[in-house]
């Protein structure tokens, strides 16, 4: 049953229509534990919404990996090829052109409803099998910050009671509030009946954070905080009794707060909000956000905001430039971010880094089997990179040749030294291969120091009978 | 005989406190010298032991007077000498039984008053994890018997000598048992003649093996010597001053060592960890190493390293701890690990994991000795706020870095102001607490929680054997 959403549409002319697309999304996974192969192809479908500035606005999370888009209108059911702009997975928002620009006719501007309430009727657009357009009620009940579905980091999110009556759900699925776009669905539970949606002013400044070509992103504000309820901490740390603040327990290497903030200042307002005992701050509408709001939402990165401290029992004012977190500051990177993971196999040895896609080859219960030494670093020291040590570069196995007898039995150590050079990087083990230690290649992991020596004579016939033997069209992916 | 124990062991999750009491029974006989032989295992932690002769039921008050942990062997005393009335002992073998040949177990497999004897074929001699202390491996005799935990600490006998004592039993693998083999029992009976059991010398380097002609090459080794090339050397350990990285080891006490790392004997084949383990403590290991192209030898004797972190199954041992403010601060241990329950390896802790996972292979053992963890927060108005904080690592106590237990007690106790703060390690905020609050808690705290002692240190860190 086809809703009129919004009288407006119907005065446009008789063809035009809501500006709702279905996408339908060819992608092929990487396989991090055999770097050299990709995983079997395979398809999703999700939802997008077009921009009066003729671009496709969907979630990152449809797009992932993807070999091959294309994007169905509900009018005439054609598929028009298209692709990916701009991706910003933290914020799981894709933008994606389309070069026919006849995909472009009879839809109807979108407009952006910034505003939600709670207890709002909200429509939850999606395609029927006929290719119709229905609009499913739902009610918007809950305005909060989270992490989104690729990220750690916080944004705006709109929860919402809906029921897809059977279908799946949680594909982008656009939400209309009188004709105007409110958000577009991130996440959705059948057996709760609800669903988290991306908010329209989250996808507002992405795509106003689109500027010349270049995509600015969210910033970070780079430091993590406790709240600080008890007494006798808020004394310790210079609270007076009825203010509220938080603790800074921790810098981020190369983000916002390194140089500005430290390790035990008390932060007690943010961009002029003063904070509540929760670190939330007072939305005129929302009521009490957490203050990471405030940073990701309202700024972006090369702004500069004020924060109130206290420091040493001293309030204080700091200014800070913001920056954004970006994926190349991970020591451990949560994701692969669309890229195919880097590797060089060199004498059967695949090397790699670590990443937390290498950790769910474990298989589901990843986060408790995989390898102990890995685990460690993707869960406490995953964004804590310093100046000598970018990435953690592993050794993840051996693929057996008569070049690594003796050797084949290792898997999963880290190399800390390739041909007596230090390495941070890929790029670094790449540069160090270029170096040979005489007639040897040399690789030094921490694991009991122990070392790797290969024949470098031997090296050029066996990587050629490796890759025959196992398949390997490129040995190595390392740009 | 009969061996009747009732045992308690101590909880490693409160650590003031044991467990109920368990009863298990098996067996044990008497060797020369008016002593019975038996498992560990099955004298462990005992609150109360008896030993009751075959065909008879009057019980015998026992005494363990020495234990090996990292072997699971005992030795008990009877202080009523007529127990031994009307008995002879067993006499050991020479030479361990050929595989195939027949061996009689003689045990207590269901309890009862007569004997059982149940003939088995020695089906494999190697070398295995003993389960009792979880990080020793020796020699283990694997037996075609229906043996099952009755039988434990009963002789294995060939040609009327003792050729083993029977320990383990196969889960999987029906009408298999295991028996802790002559050697061993030789090893560990030698230890005890002084009247101390010193136990077995800990590895003192990690090596790699020379199968691959590349890495030869590289060190420099000639046509036809073999050895392994030495990785790290254990600071503190044996080899320390005598040994460097690098260092290609070609013989052991003048036998040849291949490049993966065996050292062939009469046909035999042992690992290099085996000959060190058929040592004593105290015992000199000479080996013959190529350094830097040239040829040394290197003799040192075999130490126990005795590092601060128990990484194998604690016996007989109360648990450290210590308890300010209701906050419960206990070193890192394989205990405390298992206390996660029987899937601990995957469900603990991952900074826990790491340290002890890690503790030799990432220099964790030099950088962090003795991680003390605040494991649990004992409910109370002075740390109220404190009770998620569990499982994190003290890194420093008013300001004062802590690398073992005593420190912490010793930071605790010096401090003179009005805070006590604690840091850790990692990204996590302080704990910090009033002094004079705390104060007036703390007794209060152990009354409710009834526990009688603040603390419990030992006066050394070893904690693999007594």
């Amino acid at each position: 049953m086809l809703i009129p959403l919004c009288p407006c549409m119907a005065r446009e002319g008789e063809n035009s229509s809501i500006p709702v697309v279905r996408l339908h999304v060819t992608y092929q996974k990487y396989d991090s534990a055999n770097p050299w192969k990709k995983g079997d192809n395979d398809s999703r479908s999700g939802y997008g919404c077009v921009l009066p500035s003729h671009k496709v606005i969907t979630t990152a999370e449809i797009i992932k990996d993807c070999t091959f888009i294309k994007i169905e209108k509900s009018t005439t059911g054609e598929c028009y090829p298209a692709r990916v702009e701009v991706v910003d997975y933290d914020v799981d928002l894709a933008l994606l052109t389309v070069d026919d620009k006849s995909f472009f006719s009879n839809l109807a501007p979108l407009e952006f409803e910034l505003n939600a309430r709670i207890d709002q009727t909200v429509h939850f657009m999606v395609f029927e099998d006929s290719g119709e357009i229905r609009a499913i009620p739902g009610t918007i009940v809950k305005v909060f910050v989270d992490d989104y579905t690729f990220s750690w980091t916080e944004y705006l999110l709109y929860g919402a009671t809906v029921s897809f009556e059977g279908q799946s759900g949680g594909w982008g699925e656009p939400v209309f509030s009188q004709g105007k776009l409110i958000g577009l669905t991130m996440s959705y539970s059948s057996t709760k009946q609800y669903a988290r949606l991306i908010p329209a002013p989250i996808i507002v400044h992405f795509i106003e954070g689109i500027r010349h070509g270049k995509y600015l992103g969210f910033p970070y504000h780079g430091f993590w905080v406790t709240s600080l309820t008890d007494p006798v901490r808020k004394k310790y740390f210079g609270l007076p009794p009825d203010a509220n603040g938080i603790y800074v327990r921790n810098i981020l290497p190369g983000g916002s707060a390194e140089g500005i903030l430290r390790i035990g200042d008390v932060v007690t307002s943010v961009d002029g909000f003063n904070l509540d005992w929760g670190g939330n701050y007072r939305h005129p509408i929302w009521g009490r956000l957490d203050y990471q709001d405030r940073i990701a939402r309202f700024h972006y990165p090369g702004e500069t905001i004020e924060l109130g401290i206290i420091r040493d029992g001293r309030p204080m004012k700091v200014r800070m430039q913001l920056k954004r977190f970006t994926p190349a500051q991970y020591l451990v990177p949560i994701m692969t971010y669309g890229a195919p993971p880097r590797y060089i196999i060199v004498g059967g040895l695949v090397i790699q880094e670590l990443t937390v896609d290498y950790l769910r080859t474990w298989g589901k219960n990843w986060q408790n089997t995989a390898d102990k030494e890995f685990l460690y670093y993707s869960k406490y020291e995953f964004a804590k990179q310093q100046t000598d040590r970018k990435r953690i570069i592993i050794l993840s196995k051996v693929l057996p040749d008569d070049v690594n007898v003796g050797y084949q039995g290792l898997k999963d150590l880290i190399i800390v030294s390739v041909n007596g050079r230090h390495i941070s990087t890929m790029d670094d083990v790449a540069e160090a291969l270029r170096h040979p230690d005489g007639e040897f290649y040399r690789f030094t992991c921490v694991e009991n120091s122990q070392e790797i020596i290969l024949d470098r004579a031997a090296l050029p016939a066996a990587d050629k009978r490796i890759a025959g033997r196992y398949g390997i069209s490129k040995m190595q992916d390392a740009k | 005989m009969r061996i009747n124990n009732v045992a308690q062991k101590p909880s490693y999750y409160s650590p003031w406190q044991d467990y109920g009491c368990i009863s298990s029974t098996g067996s044990g006989f008497i060797i020369e010298g008016q002593r019975i032989l038996t498992n560990a295992h099955l004298v462990s932690d005992s609150k109360y032991l008896e030993v009751i002769k075959e065909k008879s039921e009057i019980p015998y008050r026992a005494v363990v007077s020495f234990i090996g942990h990292d072997c699971d062997l005992a030795i008990l005393d009877v202080q009523d000498k007529s127990f031994f009335k009307d008995t002879t002992y067993l006499e050991f073998g020479k030479n361990l039984p050929g595989l195939q040949s027949t061996v009689l177990v003689y045990g207590f497999p269901m309890g009862g008053q007569r004997i059982s004897v149940t003939r088995g074929v020695v089906s494999r001699i190697d070398y295995a994890v003993y389960i009792h202390p979880g990080n020793y491996t020796h020699l283990i005799m694997q037996i075609d018997a229906a043996l099952n935990p009755g039988n434990s600490g009963g002789p294995v006998i060939q040609d009327g000598r003792v050729a083993g004592v029977a320990f383990q039993f196969g889960e999987n693998l029906q009408n298999v048992g295991y028996a802790v083999p002559l050697t061993v029992i030789g090893h560990f009976l030698a230890d005890i003649a002084d009247g101390t059991y010193d136990g077995y010398p800990d590895v003192p380097l990690s090596c790699q093996n020379l199968i691959n002609g590349a890495y030869r090459r590289y060190l420099g080794l000639k046509e036809g010597m073999t050895g392994v090339v030495v990785s790290t050397v254990i600071e503190r350990g044996s080899a320390e001053g005598f040994i460097l990285p690098r260092d290609v080891l070609v013989a052991v006490d003048g036998r040849p060592i291949s490049d993966d790392g065996s050292i062939t004997v009469g046909g035999e084949s042992y690992s290099l960890g085996e000959t060190i383990e058929r040592k004593q403590v105290g015992e000199p290991v000479k080996f013959d190493v190529i350094r830097s192209g040239r040829l040394v030898y290197c003799t040192f004797p075999l130490k126990k390293l005795n590092a601060p972190m128990v990484r194998g199954n604690t016996y007989d041992k109360k648990p450290e701890y210590f308890i300010f403010g209701g906050l419960i601060f206990q070193p890192l241990s394989l205990e405390y690990l298992k206390t996660w329950s029987e899937d601990w390896w995957n469900n603990a802790d991952k900074r826990l994991l790491y340290y002890f996972d890690c503790y030799f292979s990432n220099g964790i053992y030099i950088k962090n000795p003795e991680p003390i963890v605040l494991t649990r927060v004992l409910p109370a108005p002075v740390n109220r706020h404190y009770t998620g904080m569990t499982n994190n690592v003290v890194k420093k106590v008013n300001g004062r870095e802590v690398k073992s237990l005593r420190d912490v007690i010793d930071a605790f106790e010096a401090a003179r102001g009005t805070y006590y703060m604690v840091e850790f390690d990692g990204p996590h905020a302080p704990c910090v607490l009033d002094a004079n609050q705390v104060k007036t808690e703390n007794a209060e705290i152990l009354r409710t929680y009834g526990i009688p002692r603040d603390r419990c240190l030992h006066g050394d860190s070893s904690g693999d054997h007594p």
